[in-house]
């Protein structure tokens, strides 16, 4: 993690574009993928973290009951509300495509401009409301406009 | 705000670059990327302006050595085939858009359910008529790429064949296809170059996905025993020779419409048993001069158990008039708590013994009348004849409360069981369950059970419920289910836990606020989770 931190933003999106095999992401930690669903991936980054799921919630912008249903595992979550889930969590952009993993999403793909934007903001830590801006501005659909 | 207005000018700049038709760009938001190969790409995509979703597939035309043809499909309308929509392109790439299909891969389906031989035969089914259609066309179409991953099983489990990159009509004089493209293992002999595939590629392409629906594997196992109907059709489905398979989808389908009015094996005394009865009950109708009631349309049917005939009026909503046998289809589960029943599961789980009397239910042959039951759960009845469920080869779970049931071995016979529950059964031995091959989690708390010998072996078994259970202890438990992951223990009386140690995968032992203490004690230091739960 240190390693990528060094890269600029700049020349992160280059790497970005030339990369396209996404099974990298993919190879590491297989069966961590295969054994653990979303909601005891984010029930237990709350406990590891001592962080109430109310709050993780709140930041991810998700609608209350909706987001508790996602910790009992009763809903599933969308490829948005993952993703939203992972600015909330301040994850960066390996663990948000774990998390789409774990989820069963599409992993996020750099020759997607609104994943990139995503992309980008997640590797800067730039925050979920942000993003939404930047995402708006570019007249792209902001995460979570229709689903949930 | 300055830093956010140089982030979008960066990815703006980045993006001028974009090598994808400008006009599809100006029509579509890329969502994201289903699946990328070396010059293909799959993206969801929504509509500027209507958000109404839809798949581009964009072909790189220097690294996809095959020429696509989306406009094999585009005059076709067939609810199992994706509409074609338009196609962008420049000298590049090539994004073909279709209709975005909800649902999801049949090879993601059967990750979370296990496909029933009903659903199988289905399926099936719902493929040849999609066959039959693009093999009807002038020329035929031939997909060459059928496989699970390119399956959508939608909500309501209709089928739609997607992905047709390397289908191609068929060209009467040509010779043998000179590269391979399709999917090892699904494709035909003549598709690795013995001859030109024509639509028998296809029809071979079925029969391996029909043998993988029924036995997980595409290549012939012996190991594994499936129904003679089905095996047959998959044999001549996969004949080496094009010449020796059907010859048509619609042969297909009717050989699979055969198996699906075929019964169960049942043995040759009890065949000819019924047959006489049947005969016997015919001439009794002539006799009556009853015929024409024999040969009504659609008969009614009767219950014999009144709280059954409740039970699955409940589950479909429907109060009053005459059930049909279409109606019993649609049942997949039953609820009845004393004299009450519930549609809505969470309703029944939420009852309690304190709040009914004993029901009336003295027996489960109604049952027989649900062919697609998959889920029974009933309590707080008295004796109750369970030597019904045997012949339901659906169920998977068997849930009884409060009951006092004539036997277990009718619910060992259910080859699908996943899960069993039989709380205050009165049960003295469970070892038959043993045979149950998918059994994931068995409930035989508050039952006379005071060794570990009267639970059995159970290697696929992952959560066990021994509350209100007397032991000694469970020593051998490791051994007996090896895969247990969760222990419910509240109430019971078992003396020596640490045989739970051993267990390799143990994750979680619920016990009461009580237990706490003498339970932790055991795992310190480890990951075993101790839940305090009061039920």
């Amino acid at each position: 993690m240190a390693e990528e931190k060094k890269i600029s933003t700049d020349e992160l999106l280059k790497l970005l574009f030339k990369e396209r095999n996404l099974e990298r992401f993919l190879q590491r930690n297989e069966s961590v993928y295969l054994n653990t669903s979303f909601s005891d991936y984010i029930s237990s980054w709350c406990k590891t973290h001592q962080e109430v799921p109310e709050h993780l919630i709140r930041r991810a912008n998700l609608e209350k009951s909706f987001g508790h249903q996602l910790f009992t595992g009763k809903r599933k979550p969308s490829r948005d509300t993952v993703i939203q889930m992972a600015f909330a969590m301040g994850a960066d952009v390996p663990q948000t495509q774990e998390m789409l993993k774990i989820a069963r999403k599409s992993l996020l793909y750099p020759r997607i401009k609104r994943d990139t934007v995503v992309i980008y903001c997640l590797h800067n830590h730039i925050s979920l409301l942000d993003a939404e801006i930047i995402l708006a501005d570019l007249n792209l659909p902001i995460l979570g406009g229709k689903d949930q | 705000m300055n830093e956010l207005k140089r982030i979008e000018e960066e990815i703006r700049s980045v993006f001028a670059l974009s090598s994808y038709p400008q006009d599809f760009l100006s029509a579509y938001d890329q969502m994201e990327c289903l699946a990328s190969h070396v010059g293909r790409e799959t993206f969801l995509v929504s509509k500027k302006g209507s958000g109404e979703m839809a798949v581009a597939k964009c072909y790189d035309r220097a690294a996809f050595p095959i020429q696509p043809h989306p406009e094999l499909l585009k005059d076709i309308r067939h609810p199992g085939l994706p509409r074609f929509f338009e196609q962008y392109q420049n000298d590049q790439i090539l994004c073909v858009v279709r209709e975005y299909i909800e649902g999801e891969p049949l090879s993601d389906y059967v990750k979370e359910k296990q496909l029933t031989e009903r659903q199988i035969v289905s399926f099936a089914g719902q493929l040849c008529e999609i066959l039959h259609v693009l093999h009807g066309r002038t020329p035929p179409i031939i997909h060459r790429d059928i496989k699970p991953e390119n399956i959508i099983v939608k909500p309501d489990e209709t089928l739609v064949l997607i992905d047709f990159d390397i289908s191609r009509a068929y060209k009467e004089h040509a010779g043998s296809d000179t590269v391979f493209f399709g999917t090892k293992g699904y494709a035909p002999p003549e598709q690795y170059g013995f001859g030109q595939t024509d639509t028998r590629a296809d029809l071979y392409a079925l029969g391996v996905l029909l043998r993988w629906m029924v036995t997980g594997c595409t290549r012939d196992n012996p190991n594994v025993t499936i129904n003679p109907g089905l095996k047959k059709i998959i044999d001549r489905c996969t004949a080496f020779s094009p010449d020796e398979r059907y010859q048509s989808a619609e042969e297909i389908r009717l050989a699979l419409q055969k198996t699906r009015t075929e019964r169960a094996p049942v043995s040759a005394k009890k065949r000819v048993l019924v047959t006489a009865l049947m005969l016997c009950a015919l001439l009794c109708g002539f006799a009556l001069g009853r015929l024409s009631m024999a040969f009504r349309p659609a008969a009614e049917i009767s219950f014999s158990e009144p709280l059954i005939e409740q039970a699955v009026r409940a589950q479909l909503g429907k109060k009053s008039g005459a059930l049909t046998e279409e109606d019993l289809a649609r049942v997949r589960s039953i609820y009845i708590f004393g004299s009450e029943t519930y549609a809505d599961p969470d309703l029944f789980f939420r009852q309690s013994i304190d709040e009914h009397a004993e029901g009336p239910l003295r027996t489960l042959e109604d049952l027989k009348k649900l062919p697609n039951l998959e889920e029974v759960h009933v309590a707080r009845q008295g004796y109750l004849d369970v030597s019904a469920l045997a012949v339901l080869s659906h169920v998977y779970t068997v849930e009884f409360k409060h009951c006092r049931i004539s036997g277990v071995q009718p619910i060992a016979d259910l080859s699908r069981l996943r899960h069993a529950g039989l709380f205050d059964c009165g049960v003295t031995e469970v070892t038959g369950l043993g045979d149950c091959p998918w059994l994931e989690s068995l409930d035989v708390g508050y039952n006379n059970l005071t060794d570990l010998r009267q639970v059995g072996f159970h290697p696929s078994l992952r959560s066990l419920n021994m509350m209100w259970l007397r032991m000694k202890n469970v020593d051998e438990i490791a051994e007996r289910m090896p895969k247990l992951r969760v222990v419910y223990l509240q109430h019971s009386e078992i003396k020596d836990l640490s045989g739970l140690k051993a267990l390799p995968e143990l994750e979680r032992v619920e016990v009461l606020g009580e237990q706490f203490q003498a339970v932790s004690g055991l795992f310190e230091g480890t990951d075993v989770e101790i839940r305090v739960t009061e039920n």
